[in-house]
């Protein structure tokens, strides 16, 4: 991995996948509430998109 | 350093979903009264005896299949929860009331009252709630997460997990930080 001091990024780049993981939850927690069928599979993607985050920081961001 | 790590992983992942559940739990905690005072004025309304001309015998009621199929004609994307008969609680002396729900997860629980004449079979003039009204109740089940079927709830759970670790850890690093130096500083 890097060195114990981390490389300078801009706000932007620091922000752009946090907002994108509130985005999708945010669609998904939406979608499954208009109705059924693709609706849920669009949710699910949606929800399961901050777990996955998780599951690769585990698997590939542990020190 | 690992459990601050963790903090703020799961802090930043599940930052929609609590601001989302949280935010419908206040509103679910101010919508009773409002809807409480809905459903009384609804009533008053249904059981006002200015336009009712009177009751109407079980001999002469109309078709209870016209008076639904009217109703659902009438309100689209909605399905029946109950139907009051002429003289029960929740009708007039005179009419059916037909309530109906919406069909979406978002829309189940807005109740449309459908008064229809028992004698006449006429259709009486639709109120729908009041939008704010509607807006609490479309939001409810953001709170619960009581839709979208079963991935959704097990997704739901895990966040739910991920909310408490975060809570956890943060007491946890609280408790454990380091003494303030006497000079002060962050």
């Amino acid at each position: 991995m890097k060195s114990a001091k981390p490389a300078v990024r801009s706000l932007g780049r620091i922000v752009a996948v946090p907002a994108a993981i509130a985005t999708a939850s945010a669609v998904g927690l939406l979608s499954a509430l208009t109705g059924d069928g693709w609706r849920d599979a669009v949710s699910w993607a949606g929800l399961l998109l901050p777990v996955l985050a998780v599951a690769w920081a585990m698997r590939f961001r542990r020190r | 350093m690992k459990w601050l790590d963790y903090h703020n992983l799961l802090g930043i992942v599940v930052t929609a979903w609590t601001l989302v559940v949280g935010a419908t739990g206040v509103i679910n905690t101010i919508s009773p009264p409002i809807y409480a005072a809905w459903q009384q004025g609804e009533v008053a309304r249904i059981r006002a005896p200015g336009a009712d001309p009177g009751p109407v015998s079980p001999r002469q009621l109309s078709s209870l299949q016209a008076a639904m199929d009217m109703a659902l004609a009438a309100a689209p994307g909605t399905r029946p929860q109950f139907v009051a008969f002429p003289g029960a609680e929740y009708a007039s002396a005179r009419h059916y009331a037909v309530y109906l729900q919406g069909v979406t997860p978002a829309t189940k629980r807005l109740l449309t009252p459908v008064l229809i004449d028992a004698q006449t079979g006429a259709l009486a003039p639709i109120q729908p709630m009041p939008w704010i009204l509607q807006t609490l109740l479309r939001l409810q089940p953001l709170h619960f997460g009581d839709y979208g079927g079963t991935p959704l709830k097990v997704l739901w759970a895990i966040l739910d997990l991920f909310t408490i670790v975060v809570l956890g850890s943060g007491l946890y690093l609280w408790l454990g930080r380091p003494a303030r130096p006497p000079t002060g500083g962050a």
